[in-house]
């Protein structure tokens, strides 16, 4: 049973990396294009969109995991990946408030 | 500019899969150098760099089970904290320092490189798991393609394991690179696990910890949106090309050719700091 779980637990990380991934490429290539081909201003914005959807990649990543072991009822690690996800996020609130 | 950059991040990207060594290791001293980047901004774009072609990777790598996702997780609470504290640490030191700790790192992981070429895997007896290994869970099993068995695992020395990791992620965020041998080598070394678990489970977390550091460099405001996306695309395009290339290169001379340009690349790092 647990194994199922997770197993299940592999494949959607898998590809919400993969997902992730090959969008955040796809949009950058745009932007890229449009900065080498154009030089528009719109360039840095369409990058920066695409970069987001990178560094939001691996995040999701967390939120999924966090989810699957609260159904799992594993809360060691549960606690573990909540950890995680609350050092991120408030290291960067607070460097964000501190510059 | 991006276009010189999207090439040498190609390239970098390529040579990097070829040596086993992340794309950060080699672009940072191309940004540093040739354009002229701080080395806050250079570390910024290696951050990416990681992202992209862990995440790559690791997609794949998960999908064949050899990553142990619960070890993973629990280590990567330490690259977080380490990963948060190099950043934050990053922006209180200079760059000619950040240059000259970088040169240190890039010319040991070049030695290395060299000392390491004929790496074979020797098999190895794994010990019963211990009360803390059993608690978190940190045992498993993976199945080898090339001694053609299920290999049983279990995780020794967590404690140390964990402080080796706190150091590679207090590097990853300093420098902006993966510090994928201090991960593996508290993985594969210290911790005793399978080396083909240690490389996938090392790759695993990267992502994770690259996006603690870089999320305090982001708030730094120390990322060039255009040179970061060039980065992106170029490491991972060229880290694909890389790895479809790798079975047919044998030769360890072509290894050793581009460990000493490394070792020349990691000396000229040094200098600029230094001078």
């Amino acid at each position: 049973m647990e194994s199922k779980k997770s197993l299940d637990m592999e494949k959607v990380i898998s590809l919400i990396l993969r997902v992730g991934v090959v969008l955040s490429i796809i949009v950058i290539s745009f932007g890229l294009l449009a900065h080498i081909l154009i030089d528009a201003k719109v360039a840095t914005l369409i990058i920066k969109v695409g970069l987001y959807i990178l560094f939001l990649t691996p995040f999701a990543r967390l939120v999924v995991s966090l989810f699957m072991f609260l159904l799992e009822k594993d809360l060691i690690y549960f606690a573990i990946t909540l950890g995680i996800i609350v050092i991120i996020v408030l290291s960067n609130m607070v460097v964000s408030l501190r510059f | 500019m991006i276009f010189e950059v999207l090439v040498v991040s190609i390239i970098a990207g390529f040579i990097g899969s070829l040596l086993g060594i992340g794309g950060g290791l080699i672009i940072i001293p191309f940004l540093s150098i040739v354009f002229k980047l701080t080395m806050h901004q250079a570390a910024a774009a290696g951050l990416v760099s990681v992202i992209a072609t862990s995440s790559g990777a690791a997609s794949a790598y998960v999908k064949d089970k050899l990553t142990h996702l619960r070890i993973g997780m629990f280590l990567q609470l330490a690259t977080v904290i380490g990963g948060v504290l190099g950043a934050i640490l990053s922006g209180f030191l200079p760059t000619k320092i950040l240059s000259v700790i970088f040169g240190i790192l890039l010319l040991y992981n070049s030695l290395l490189m060299i000392k390491n070429r004929t790496s074979d895997e020797k098999p190895r007896e794994y010990s019963q798991a211990t009360k803390w290994t059993k608690s978190l869970k940190l045992y498993g099993s993976y199945y080898d393609k090339i001694l053609n068995r299920e290999i049983t695992y279990s995780a020794q020395n967590t404690f140390w394991g964990f402080l080796m990791m706190t150091f590679a992620g207090l590097l990853s965020g300093l420098l902006g690179i993966g510090s994928g041998i201090f991960k593996v080598l508290a993985l594969d070394t210290i911790m005793k696990l399978p080396f083909k678990v240690s490389t996938a489970t090392s790759n695993f977390m990267m992502g994770v910890t690259a996006l603690a550091s870089i999320s305090i460099y982001l708030a730094r405001g120390d990322i060039v949106y255009d040179i970061c996306g060039a980065v992106a695309v170029g490491v991972l395009g060229g880290s694909l090309i890389g790895s479809k290339v790798m079975p047919y290169i044998k030769s360890k001379y072509l290894k050793v050719a581009f460990a000493l340009i490394l070792i020349y690349t990691s000396i000229e790092m040094i200098k600029k700091g230094l001078l």
